[in-house]
């Protein structure tokens, strides 16, 4: 591929929304490319079940859905780098924008680049990563059957995720902040959970440390209710949330609020012309895969009609 | 010449993306799937020391030495398998 070439228009990530917004622009003779840095189909890869995404009854694996996707944007001819949008610069008729795999232009560029999990920052967190400190559940729970487990958070995924641990560990403690904020639907499961002795839940708690001896993960140090205790588990899944893929957009021009999500017009374009956002990367995301996906579809169609119009 | 062996499970984006880049590089490997043969999953851990997949073993045929891999990391892969 040239490098002058001209593309009309890539798509910084390749998850639900991105992958959406391929399969409308590449029915649409768009020429489409998507970077993707990490897996195919985002966070909703490492789903384990998706119960919420309309048309699957039953509900579906995370990873079938990504499949399925990424399967649909390619049967109508998106192409998928491996590799990162590292910055974007605007020149006007073609955005100009440093890869893994060097420049690349584009007529319009979507950024559906969703969120990262947020890291708890306190001692062992890092060094500990993978050998007891943990962020995806699916990946690694296996590893800890007939184990203890402590899981972090309290919000829809912290709990979703505790639950699907259940199935391996003999015991979870569920280590909350403030209070549980997870839908009605989580928090039944979660109070059956608790009724039958696999989860327990501790309120009012923050990490302080994640303690260990001779490398192997034997306890984290909390404090719930001012006091100081220690609880036994042999790994830690954290889930305190998402903070958004925005760094890489510094110098873009692109204007992000004030917690780093992109902030975009009702037509999905964000402050610089030919750049779109969609997703859970978007001011007013409702971070839901059902969501993501329709964002990508108005992304799709509104980069159609940019790429319509005369340039002056 | 590099034999490259990948310790696998089901449900893992990561290790779906390891066998993708593999392949686009056209680098042939092994796949050890520990849901198949969770006997496996123990060598995985010794090997890699970590509690997490897909672990990704790079072994050189002429000196035998070993160099693991751990997750999806892609420049890390590289700098292993085409060097
Ligand atoms: C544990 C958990 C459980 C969830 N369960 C549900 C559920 O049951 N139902 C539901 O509807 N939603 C669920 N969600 C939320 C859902 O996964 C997200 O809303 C959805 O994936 C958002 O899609 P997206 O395409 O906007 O972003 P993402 O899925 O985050 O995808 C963005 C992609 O962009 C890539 N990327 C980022 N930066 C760059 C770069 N610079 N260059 C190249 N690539 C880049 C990332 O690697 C990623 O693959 C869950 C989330 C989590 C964390």
């Amino acid at each position: 591929m040239n490098e002058d070439t001209i593309h009309d228009v890539i798509m910084v990530g390749a998850g639900p929304s991105a992958l959406a917004a391929a399969v409308y622009t590449t029915r649409e003779d768009i020429e489409t490319i998507l970077f993707e840095k990490g897996a195919i189909g985002g966070l909703a890869a490492i789903t384990d079940q998706v119960d919420n995404y309309p048309g699957f009854a039953e509900g579906v694996a995370g990873l079938k859905l990504a499949e399925q996707l990424e399967k649909q944007a390619e049967r109508f001819g998106a192409k998928i780098e491996l590799g990162s949008v590292d910055k974007i610069e605007d020149h006007g008729e073609y955005k100009l924008l440093h890869t893994s795999d060097g420049p690349f232009k584009a007529k319009a560029v979507l950024i559906a680049t969703g969120s990262d999990y947020k890291k708890m920052n306190v001692p062992g967190e890092e060094e500990y990563y993978g050998r007891g400190v943990h962020y995806c559940a699916t990946c690694d729970g296996a590893f800890y059957r007939d184990k203890r487990l402590a899981v972090v958070g309290g919000g829809n995924s912290a709990v979703q995720e505790a639950i699907f641990l259940t199935r391996f560990t003999s015991h979870i403690d569920l280590l909350v902040r403030s209070t549980i904020r997870a839908s009605d639907v989580l928090k039944k499961e979660l109070q059956r959970m608790v009724d039958e002795g696999k989860i327990t839940v501790h309120l009012a708690t923050t990490v302080d440390e994640i303690v260990a001896v001779d490398k192997k993960v034997t306890h984290v140090a909390v404090h719930q209710d001012g006091q100081p205790v220690n609880v036994e588990v042999d790994g830690v899944f954290v889930f305190i949330g998402l903070s958004p893929n925005t760094a890489f957009l510094e110098g873009s021009g692109v204007e992000l609020d004030e917690l780093g999500l992109i902030k975009t017009d009702i037509e999905l374009h964000t402050s610089v012309r030919g750049i779109f956002a969609s997703g859970d990367v978007r001011s007013g995301a409702t971070m839901q895969i059902a969501s993501a996906v329709g964002e990508g579809a108005t992304a799709a169609l509104k980069i159609r009609e940019y790429l319509e119009q005369p340039k002056e | 010449m590099k034999q490259v062996t990948v310790y696998s499970k089901n449900a893992c984006a990561s290790c779906v993306m390891v066998k993708k880049w593999l392949t686009i590089k056209k680098i042939e490997y092994t796949e050890v799937n520990t849901d198949m043969h969770p006997e496996a999953l123990e060598d995985a851990v010794k090997l890699s020391g970590a509690a997490t997949m897909p672990v990704i073993v790079v072994e050189d045929s002429e000196t035998l030495a070993k160099h693991i891999s751990v997750g999806y990391k892609p420049a890390q892969l590289a700098s292993l398998v085409v060097a």
